[in-house]
């Protein structure tokens, strides 16, 4: 009895077992990395000034990151800057519906205060009940001038600071698809993918497809790695001839080395020094104008100390020292590439040609101190072809 | 013998009246969604439409139930969270504006009856009264348009919140939270409920069949078969026949969720490090998994699963714990579609462990207990586009079609 006992408890525990395990025998594919969103952007305007006008674009190939802001909305941590459109004519706008609103609520306040008067005038005989009520038609008047003003502001407010576009998402800018300046139309200007998370699709029948369930391990070997990783169960959809995993991305600082943290800068945007001009004074040196600092009168560059760009022996290494080098700038713009606007020099002070100097330098930066330029990417790249291994 | 002969020949007219023209064949059908609906954020305004969140991909939708009023009474997926705040500020400024107009039209009143007693005992002209008249109907003219202006700006900003209409799942993603998109597309919607089965009948035989021709279904996983929307089914236009059926959500793949009175939630993230660097060590969740009660901030956790283990999937029901956490002062984008904010302290909570992330409906967690059991299904329905399914057509015995 007790042996039939624990034949039937066995054939229990057994049977629990196997419900409990998928019964997904292990497989290997291999899997294209791909981003599980894309985005596009168009940024032109309806307004007067046709289409707008673009005042700073992101390179093409730039990692990006979002910005960090606390719970009130104050920003610590600045995101990477897409595209912002030149501001000078909206902010002009928004100063000019700024007066309006203001004026409007000055004329409400005095129309509301010669009401009471006449109110205290009409009470007293000493002044019409009709002439108050037209100072009470007045001041409602002015009232609702004043809430055509509020509104006006308050989405002009709305709509300016939709003008700078910060990145949403890790990722990376995939094209740049207009210039500087004007706005040719309302055609795509930019694209980006996002890098973290991201999305691994395999190919596979149907019915393969069908028997991963959320309770099936999965494992994802990155390109040039041992090390697998999981994935984000509960994410995995279906494709027109597979499957699509969703798997968490990291930066590297190259290969398959993750950068750990930041506790040294990890700086990626460098510019360099170049010619200003295209085919005359080859003397006259100039850079992106983003990467020009101001400390009281005085103008500097972050160097990137002993890199130098376009040379065929040397690359630049991921770590190194930043040093602060004084210039003084001449009053001279232009764009170069299609995305950046250089100033010219008249004192280049130590920089030479091909010198790295650091575009949008964040703040806190010390002179001599350490820093990372790692490779733009990610542990997995959109393209790349990894290991996937499922099932237990 | 006469009798007899009568009531065979009166059977085989019933027989052959009652029987269908179609004899019955199988078919390969393929599963097709009848709505693709693709989404923009863009308006015809100064704002060309700015996204706060969107929905994930494979995010399975729920549509939204309104009263009679258009309330929302079940919130329903939220697509697309558009940014507000330019059609806010009008919104707010238009209330001024009508609270204003309301008071000149009772200001514009009084003058009238005052004018009116004054012209009657001859004290005004006609002309007077009339100009007060005159002043009273443009007034009253004035305020209705206020209302109705507010109400329009109203139900912009309603408008900025994309909800799912239908049953459906979001295949593609192509915008990013704060994308000016100036029209281009922003979600990608399929409908799986009603779903279509495309299946490829030669003319012939399409031309044969009646709405009063069976039809069945086979779904692979299933033991019994399903039947057709009649009346429903149409000729695509490559020539193919379109039939619609009802689609249900599954637990897993092949098995369909049962309202056993557990609570269904399909929005979870993962715990995951605040900083984009692996090597640091602040915690954070979604924003929007984060609760309140009298004792704190705390978040539902899914009990014993975690995301990123490379040797073990998770569970489609479990039960659900409260683990209490005190949120820190940061936030930012985790993908361009979800906000993450960084916990001081994140208790129990460690890397990896599930949350439900949509506690701000109420509608989806005010029936969780702690310790109470909850299901999280296969992001799926029984028939997903691209399925194959067996469709037989017609009655008796099945015979192969020679079109598949």
């Amino acid at each position: 009895m007790k042996t039939r006992k624990n034949i039937c408890c066995s054939a229990l525990l057994c049977a629990g077992l196997l419900s409990a395990v998928p019964a997904m025998a292990v497989k290997e594919y291999t899997g294209t990395v791909t981003p599980t969103a894309t985005s596009t952007y168009a940024m032109f305007t309806c307004a007067q000034i046709i289409y707008g006008n673009i005042g700073y674009m992101a390179r093409p190939g730039q990692l990006i990151r979002p910005e960090v802001k606390d719970l009130q909305g104050n920003l610590v941590k600045p995101g990477d800057l897409l595209m912002q459109f030149d501001m000078r004519y909206w902010n002009a706008q928004l100063d000019e519906l700024k007066a309006i609103r203001d004026s409007a609520k000055q004329v409400a306040d005095v129309d509301y205060l010669d009401s009471q008067r006449y109110k205290d005038l009409s009470k007293e005989n000493a002044d019409s009940v009709m002439v108050y009520q037209q100072m009470q038609t007045n001041y409602l008047n002015a009232m609702n001038a004043y809430g055509l003003a509020v509104g006006n502001y308050d989405e002009m407010v709305a709509q300016v600071a939709a003008y700078t576009n910060v990145s949403p998402c890790e990722g990376i800018v995939t094209a740049v698809n207009t210039s500087l300046g004007p706005i040719g139309g309302p055609a795509p200007a930019m694209s980006i993918a996002q890098l973290n998370p991201i999305g691994i699709v395999v190919k596979m029948s149907r019915d393969e497809a069908k028997a991963i369930g959320n309770n099936t391990p999965v494992k994802i070997v990155p390109l040039n790695s041992d090390t697998p990783q999981g994935i984000i169960y509960g994410s995995t959809v279906l494709t027109d001839d597979g499957i699509e995993f969703v798997t968490q991305n990291f930066p590297v600082i190259e290969g398959t080395t993750l950068i750990q943290d930041d506790s040294l800068p990890v700086l990626r945007n460098w510019g360099y020094v170049k010619r200003f001009y295209i085919d005359k004074s080859p003397e006259v040196l100039g850079f992106a104008s983003s990467a020009l600092n101001q400390e009281g009168d005085k103008y500097f560059v972050w160097r990137a100390k002993g890199q130098k760009t376009m040379q065929p022996d040397k690359v630049v290494e991921h770590m190194f020292q930043i040093e602060k080098v004084y210039i003084v700038p001449e009053d001279l713009y232009r764009s170069t590439e299609n995305y950046e606007r250089i100033v010219a020099l008249k004192d280049k002070g130590t920089l030479e040609m091909y010198d790295m100097v650091l575009r949008n330098a964040p703040e806190g930066l010390v002179d001599g101190q350490k820093v990372l330029y790692p490779e733009d990417a990610y542990l997995m790249m959109p393209g790349d072809q990894v290991k996937v291994i499922v099932g237990n | 013998m006469r009798l007899f002969s009568r009531l065979l020949f009166s059977l085989i007219l019933v027989a052959f009246g009652a029987s269908p023209l179609f004899s019955a064949k199988e078919y390969k059908g393929a599963v097709v969604s009848i709505g693709d609906e693709t989404y923009s954020t863009s308006t015809g305004g100064y704002d060309r439409g700015f996204i706060i969140t969107l929905a994930k991909l494979g995010q399975i939708g729920d549509p939204v139930v309104y009263d009679s009023n258009h309330n929302v009474v079940y919130p329903g997926t939220v697509l697309i969270n558009g940014f507000d705040l330019a059609w806010m500020g009008m919104y707010l400024g238009q209330q001024i504006a009508t609270t204003a107009t309301k008071g000149l039209q009772g200001l514009a009143y009084d003058n009238y009856l005052r004018y009116k007693k004054l012209y009657q005992e001859n004290a005004e002209s006609q002309q007077d009264f009339e100009a007060q008249a005159s002043n009273y109907a443009a007034a009253q003219g004035s305020y209705a348009f206020n209302v109705d202006q507010l109400a329009m700006d109203y139900q912009q900003n309603i408008m900025m919140k994309t909800r799912a209409q239908v049953e459906g799942i979001v295949k593609s993603v192509t915008q990013s939270a704060g994308s000016d998109v100036g029209s281009a597309p922003a979600i990608e919607y399929v409908w799986l409920n009603p779903i279509a089965v495309k299946v490829n009948i030669p003319r012939e035989e399409q031309k044969v069949l009646l709405s009063s021709t069976p039809v069945k279904i086979y779904v692979k996983g299933q033991n019994e078969p399903f039947g057709i929307y009649d009346g429903f089914s149409y000729q695509a236009p490559d020539g193919s026949w379109m039939i619609q059926t009802r689609n249900f959500p599954v637990r897993e793949w092949n098995v369909v969720l049962q309202d056993n009175g557990l609570p269904i939630l399909r929005e979870w993230e993962a715990v995951i490090k605040f900083d984009i660097y692996p090597g640091t060590n602040t915690l954070a969740v979604p924003d929007k998994a984060i609760q309140k009660d009298d004792k704190g901030s705390f978040v539902w956790r899914a009990k014993g699963q975690k995301a990123m283990q490379s040797d073990k999937g998770i569970d489609y029901t479990f039960p659900v714990e409260k683990v209490y956490v005190t949120v820190g002062n940061e936030i930012r984008y985790f993908t361009g579609y979800t906000k993450i904010v960084s916990l001081k302290d994140p208790g129990a909570l460690e890397l990896n462990d599930l949350v439900v992330a949509k506690v701000k409906d109420s509608y989806y967690t005010a029936n969780l207990k702690d310790g109470g059991m909850v299901i999280y299904p296969q992001q799926a329905y029984l028939m997903m586009p691209g399925d194959e399914v067996r469709v037989v057509i017609g009655e008796g015995p099945v015979e192969k079609s020679k079109a598949n």
